[in-house]
């Protein structure tokens, strides 16, 4: 069977994304029996797509799957980095104002809510070290050295994985997205080198048993229908990607403008023990993709992958960004589904195969 | 590279973080070449240890083997090696089963493997029981030993360690011991002789199947019990007693033949052995039992015992002798038949008991019995000592040794003399039996009584051998006479008399008074007939009896029916045999007699009965012929009235026309009211229910009431009537009115039965005792057989049918009943047919005491008084022709036709008369009175019940509703008239 797993993020419902909004701050604890109803609401759903594996669609990730962690951090401020969208909007990152860094919350939390509503097993993605690497001002800190911050934060993030794996999630992935991003401001490929020496630093510290259920997501970045780092050519991305110390590797490819060629370097820095999920569903297309076209997708794949290194997964979460309403719910559920049964129809075929 | 300034900024704060990062990186490769060393370390130190382990291991004598958490071989030691025939170099890295093939010793399957047992339970385990060890070159070891988990400083399982050593020597004295005990066990178990283990409480430890096989109970049940409660009471105190010396240890075993008692409740014999079983320490432990059952022995013995008694007390000769005939044993029995004590024929041949003449039977007898076979009941003549012979049956039996061979024989000599002398005499009763029998059946087969006699008598004689015999014998004659007749055979009747068998003499008298046998070999001799004078002597000169015999006939009712004689010239010629026979012929005799006159009887009574049928068949006949006439006779009269009746509704009939209907139909009437009289009366008769009103009568007016009744018969046929009477007035008890209907009878009869102009006389007599009136005339007669029935009912018709003269045949039976009724009879006499009849009545003179007769009170010709008249009934003719009458009479006359109206007339109008009908619908006539009497204000009205019910019990129940007269119908008019006309008596 053709394990399928999803990335993560389901939109919202607009009346939370509406009350977020109005209250301006989305840890409000008025807002917490909105946060409920979308949780059990999001979980049910996920239930009746048939989807082996589904996560609490990180309703309640604030603002949104890259800065949940620190969000409200008090050595923190809003004017960090910007991340561009080809779309043309912006995303900022808060800025670490001070040491120790430390998160102000784990995503372990998030998974236990959505526990109590489904007896399914539960992924949870956490941001990878990487990414919340770039919190540290260009200028450094007086009291709180660079090496400090590294290694608080490669102890904050093996904490968070070991904490979401001791409360019973079936399967942790990093999300990497910043990878494509690295090589499209870093053609040199250092930043990307850079980015995964840090994560295998913190993958370094975990066991192997450990390891062998993390999995490891990279996409061009989907918000808002729009990406960061489509531009980018997965050849430069994916055989430093294979460096990752993890077993699992969730990559969009749906969406990918060539996606042979993306398959064929997939196939060619995939090592043994490796498993490539590939992206079946174009998030960010706004056409709901049939079972068959999933299954297409999946039977090409195949052609390039082993059978028993081969994944289907969604390119992307349906929506990183607590805020972002370019996709209904109904569409990302509608899209889930088809992945669930196209991947079915594609193991039918090559089962017989 | 990207121009974005965003982008630039967020390359710049990246890369800076890399050396960081690398640092990082450094310090963590640091660290792991640290832990390296360190593990380095630890890694040879764990080296050196092994090396120390093997060395153990390698100097042990136990074989070790360890294997990898895969199960693969790691290490043997020397013995290991040695044991399984492969070097570690050659097997390590291979799975464990390559070098370690282990098998159960008992299924010879393959064992399981403990080493995977091992890892798949991280449990110690130990090899299983009967384990042995093939070696490489197929060298098969008995192993023993475990196996054990090797777990890192962590906790896990790595691999698995197993222990073992050679256990052969060990498991082969270990299976030598087993099977010396299942040996012992089996010995124990299956033994032929009862073992059984008791505690010093007596109770049963261990039994083995024997045991329980004798005493029939369970192993189980043996060890809830003790030995002792399972020995026969009788046996229980000897038991003790050993047991105690046993204990005490004055004796080492003890052995006793004893009774136990077993579950079926049966006793059986024993030899029980008990030895003690001590302790090392000396002290008792428990007692050890072998039990044989020596029931079969005990009962062999008894039965041994049994068998000598028997031959020793035995009736009959128990002899056995060798197969060259010599006599090895004698018994008392053979001295008592034979006569020879046991000394003087022992060692004898057994020829000496055998007469010359059947000496050729032994020879025969002896080689049959080497053949093995055995003569059964061989009935011979055997010689005693003192040379009589007897009669002997004997029973010979080969005797065998224990291989089988005929080594001589027994033999059982029965002295049967008695024996078959009884047997001559059931054959000769039997004889007797079967000829008596065929007499029997000869004699009562037959049912005339004279035939049976001569029968019995001819067979009689025949059986008895006598010269003649005589059958003297008792009938009761139809006048029920007693009279003595006799049979004779063998001699005529003269020369029979001549003989003479006075009944009344001592010798003759016996069989018919006291019913005993008489018999007598020589009469002439006899005491009893010496005393017979001269003429009662049976002969003179030569006597034709000298042997006599007397048997008596006794009926089934102890009854002396007769008695069988027959003599003979010969002396002695009756037997005790003759005279059973004749006793047998004479209750044969007894029972064909009463056989015959039942039969004669039965035949007297079938006829009887046939005549009294046919006289019921004679008086149904005239019964229906009777019938046939009445309806006649009824429907006679019908033609005139009707014809009558036509003439006077007739508008041309004339005046004259019209009194000649009206007095055929008064007529017509009257006669067939006569008729209905009659039947009434004689029905009354035939039930008992005629009464008298009986009144002192005076005879001359009873002769004129008759002949004024007949008169009008007699006159139509111009007869000639002369009546004689006595000259003084006779006054007698008697019912005037029934008497002149007698007379009335006899006188019309007379007239009817006599040709015109006849003559008819009418004479009565009156003397003390009876009146008598004769009817006698010169008519037809009557025939001699007639006579009788000429009383009888219906008897006219047949009698008359040529000539009958109407009527309905029931006059003169009814006559006679009215007579009879009187305490008279009434007589037909006649001369024959042609001869004239005379009919003569005597009627018992009897004085009652009487008032004077009121005299009636004169009839007005007018009525006196005008009445007001109710007549109720539902018949509206009679109502209305009587309403008619009375109206004619010149009363007023009411009519209604049920019970309701009648009442509610008598409500309104108040009638003085009210002539109720008793049989009316919704209220009959019984309530129409009781109501009208409940009234105060009916009181005064005269209520007369009319009705067709005229017996007195009516009458009573009439006058009972409250009613004041009761009128029978059809009611005479003029009777009404009269009493409607006459003053009424208060109601």
């Amino acid at each position: 069977m053709i394990p399928t797993e999803p990335i993560g993020s389901v939109p919202r419902p607009n009346a939370l994304i509406d009350a977020i909004e109005a209250l301006g701050d989305g840890t409000n604890p008025q807002l917490e029996p909105l946060y409920d109803a979308a949780i059990e609401e999001t979980v049910r759903l996920f239930e009746a797509t048939g989807s082996p594996v589904i996560t609490d669609g990180e309703q309640r990730k604030y603002h949104n799957f890259w800065t949940y962690s620190v969000e409200g951090l008090e050595n923190t401020s809003p004017d960090g980095f910007r991340i561009p969208f080809a779309a043309g909007h912006v995303r900022r990152m808060p800025r670490l104002t001070g040491g120790p860094f430390r998160y102000r919350r784990y995503a372990d939390r998030f998974l236990q809510q959505a526990q109590r509503h489904s007896a399914l097993p539960i992924k949870q993605a956490v941001i990878s070290p990487s990414a919340l690497s770039l919190m540290y001002p260009n200028e450094g800190l007086p009291d709180y050295s660079r090496e400090e911050f590294i290694e608080d934060l490669i102890n904050e993030h093996v904490t968070e994985v070991r904490r979401c794996f001791e409360k019973g999630a079936h399967s942790v992935q990093i999300d990497f997205t910043e990878a494509r991003l690295a090589v499209k401001i870093d053609p040199s490929g250092a930043l990307l080198a850079s980015f995964i020496d840090l994560n295998n630093l913190a993958l370094a510290r975990l066991t192997d048993a450990e390891r062998s259920r993390i999995g490891v997501h990279t996409c061009p970045g989907g918000d808002r229908d729009s990406t960061h780092s489509a531009d980018v050519p997965y050849s430069a991305l994916l055989p430093a990607l294979f460096q990752l110390n993890v077993t699992n590797f969730f990559l969009s490819l749906a969406g990918e403008r060539d996606r042979v060629g993306a398959l064929e370097i997939v196939a060619a820095s995939l090592k043994p023990a490796q498993r490539a999920f590939v992206g079946v569903i174009a998030t960010i297309d706004p056409r709901l993709e049939t079972p068959e076209v999933v299954r297409d997708r999946v039977l090409e794949a195949a052609r390039h992958i082993p059978l028993d290194q081969l994944g289907t997964t969604d390119d992307c979460g349906f929506a990183p960004f607590c805020d972002d309403k370019s996709t209904s719910r109904e569409l990302a559920f509608a899209k889930i589904r088809a992945r669930v049964e196209g991947t079915v129809l594609a193991d039918a075929i090559l089962g017989e195969a | 590279m990207s121009e974005n300034p965003e982008e630039l900024q967020l390359r710049t704060a990246a890369l800076k973080n890399i050396e960081a990062i690398l640092n990082a990186r450094q310090r963590a490769e640091r660290d792991l070449m640290a832990a390296k060393a360190v593990l380095e370390k630890r890694t040879e130190e764990l080296q050196q240890q092994r090396e120390r382990f093997e060395v153990t291991l390698a100097s042990i004598g136990d074989a070790v083997i360890t294997t990898d958490v895969e199960g693969r071989i790691s290490y043997l030691n020397a013995v290991a090696e040695n044991m399984t025939g492969w070097h570690l170099t050659e097997v390590q890295g291979r799975p464990l089963l390559d070098a370690f093939h282990i098998i159960n010793e008992e299924t010879r399957t393959v064992a399981e493997n403990p080493i995977a047992k091992v890892l798949t339970s991280g449990e110690v385990v130990g090899l299983a029981n009967h384990t042995a060890l093939i070696s490489r070159n197929g060298v098969e070891v008995s192993i023993e030993d475990s196996a054990a988990p090797i777990r890192s400083p962590q906790g896990n399982v790595v691999g698995a360690v197993m222990v073992f050593h050679d256990v052969s020597r060990r498991r082969k004295a270990e299976r030598a011991l087993r099977a010396s005990e299942e040996r012992l066990r089996a010995v124990f178990s299956q033994a032929a002789l009862g073992i059984a283990v008791a505690g010093l409480d007596g109770h049963f430890l261990e039994a083995n199947a024997k045991v329980s096989s004798i005493l029939g109970y369970s192993i189980e049940e043996l060890r809830e019990r003790t030995f002792l409660e399972l020995t026969h009471p009788d046996d229980v105190a000897e038991t003790e007693v050993q047991v105690r010396r046993l204990l005490d240890g004055e004796i080492k075993s003890y052995e006793l033949e004893k009774r136990y008692l077993r579950k079926d409740g049966r006793s059986i014999w024993s030899n029980t052995t008990v030895t003690l079983l001590r302790k090392e320490t000396g002290e008792a432990e428990q007692l050890i039992g072998i039990i044989q059952d020596i029931t079969d022995r005990k009962q062999s013995e008894e039965q041994l015992s049994r068998l000598a008694a028997i031959v020793e007390f035995s009736d009959d000769a128990i002899i056995t002798k060798t197969l060259d005939g010599i006599i090895t044993t004698w018994n008392p029995g053979a001295q008592r038949i034979f006569g020879y004590s046991a000394a003087e024929t022992i060692g004898n041949p057994v020829t000496m008991l055998i007469p010359d003449n059947h000496l050729n039977e032994e020879p025969g007898i002896l080689a049959r019995l080497r053949a093995g076979e055995r003569i059964d009941h061989y009935e011979t003549i055997r010689r005693r000592k003192d040379g009589t012979l007897i009669n002997v049956s004997l029973t010979v039996s080969p005797l065998k040794n224990a291989a089988g061979q005929v080594i001589g024989a027994s033999k059982i000599a029965r002295d049967i003399t008695a024996q078959k002398r009884a047997e001559e005499i059931i054959r000769d009763q039997a004889d007797v039996l079967e000829l008596l029998n065929a007499t029997g059946k000869s004699i009562t087969s037959k049912l005339d009584l004279q035939n049976v006699l001569q029968t019995v008598t001819d067979t009689a004689r025949q059986l008895s051998g006598a010269k003649f015999g005589a059958f003297f014998y008792n009938v009761i004659d139809e006048q029920g006479e007693a009279l003595a007749l006799y049979t004779l055979s063998g001699a005529d009747r003269e020369a029979f008399e001549k003989i003479g068998f006075p009944r009344n003499t001592p010798i003759f008298g016996p069989t018919f008074i006291d019913a005993s046998v008489v018999r007598s070999d020589d009469i002439t001799r006899d005491a009893r007939y010496a005393a017979l004078s001269p003429a009662d002597s049976i002969s003179d000169g030569d006597p034709m009896v000298r042997s006599y015999l007397a048997v008596p006939v006794i009926s089934g009712s102890k009854a002396i029916m007769g008695s069988l004689l027959f003599g003979h010239p010969d002396v002695g010629v009756f037997t005790e045999r003759s005279q059973q026979l004749v006793i047998g012929v004479a209750a044969q005799a007894a029972v064909a007699m009463d056989n015959a006159r039942l039969y004669e009887a039965a035949q007297r009574e079938i006829a009887s009965r046939e005549i009294a049928e046919a006289a019921l068949r004679e008086t149904d006949q005239r019964k229906d012929e009777f019938l046939a006439t009445l309806a006649h006779e009824l429907r006679n009269p019908l033609a005139p009235i009707r014809q009558a009746t036509l003439i006077s509704m007739s508008a041309a009939a004339t005046d004259e026309q019209k009194r000649w209907s009206h007095e055929v139909i008064t007529r017509q009437v009257r006669h067939m009211s006569l008729l209905l009289d009659d039947l009434l009366d004689i029905s009354r008769i035939t039930r008992g229910t005629l009464e008298l009103r009986t009144e002192m009568t005076e005879l001359a007016a009873v002769v004129d009431a008759a002949v004024e009744t007949s008169r009008p018969t007699i006159e139509s046929k111009h007869h000639a009537l002369s009546i004689a009477l006595p000259r003084e007035p006779v006054r007698f008890a008697a019912d005037p009115l029934r008497l002149a209907q007698v007379l009335s009878n006899l006188l019309t009869n007379a007239a009817k039965y006599t040709d015109p102009h006849g003559s008819i006389r009418l004479r009565a007599t009156a003397e003390a005792g009876a009146v008598e009136v004769s009817v006698l005339d010169n008519g037809i007669g009557l025939s001699a057989d007639a006579l009788p029935a000429v009383f009888t009912m219906f008897s006219q018709v047949k009698s008359t049918q040529d000539r009958s003269e109407g009527g309905l045949g029931i006059g003169l039976a009814l006559s006679k009943g009215v007579v009879e009724l009187h305490g008279g009879t009434l007589e037909a006499r006649s001369a024959g047919p042609g001869k004239g009849s005379e009919f003569i009545v005597r009627i018992p003179r009897r004085v009652v005491r009487t008032e004077p007769p009121a005299s009636a009170a004169p009839v007005a010709a007018e009525p006196a008084f005008k009445r007001r008249v109710l007549i109720a009934d539902d018949n509206r003719d009679a109502a209305e022709s009587l309403a008619m009458l009375l109206e004619m009479d010149g009363h007023s006359v009411t009519v209604v036709h049920d019970g309701i109206e009648a009442l509610a007339s008598i409500e309104a109008s108040r009638p003085e008369v009210a002539l109720v009908d008793i049989g009316m619908p919704e209220v009959d006539g019984y309530e129409v009175a009781r109501r009208v009497r409940g009234d105060t204000r009916n009181q005064q009205i005269l209520l007369i019940a009319v009705t067709g019910w005229g017996q007195e019990t009516d009458k009573t129940r009439a006058l009972a509703a409250g009613f004041d007269l009761h009128f029978t119908k059809p009611v005479e008019p003029t009777q009404l008239i009269e009493l409607l006309r006459a003053e009424l008596p208060s109601g």
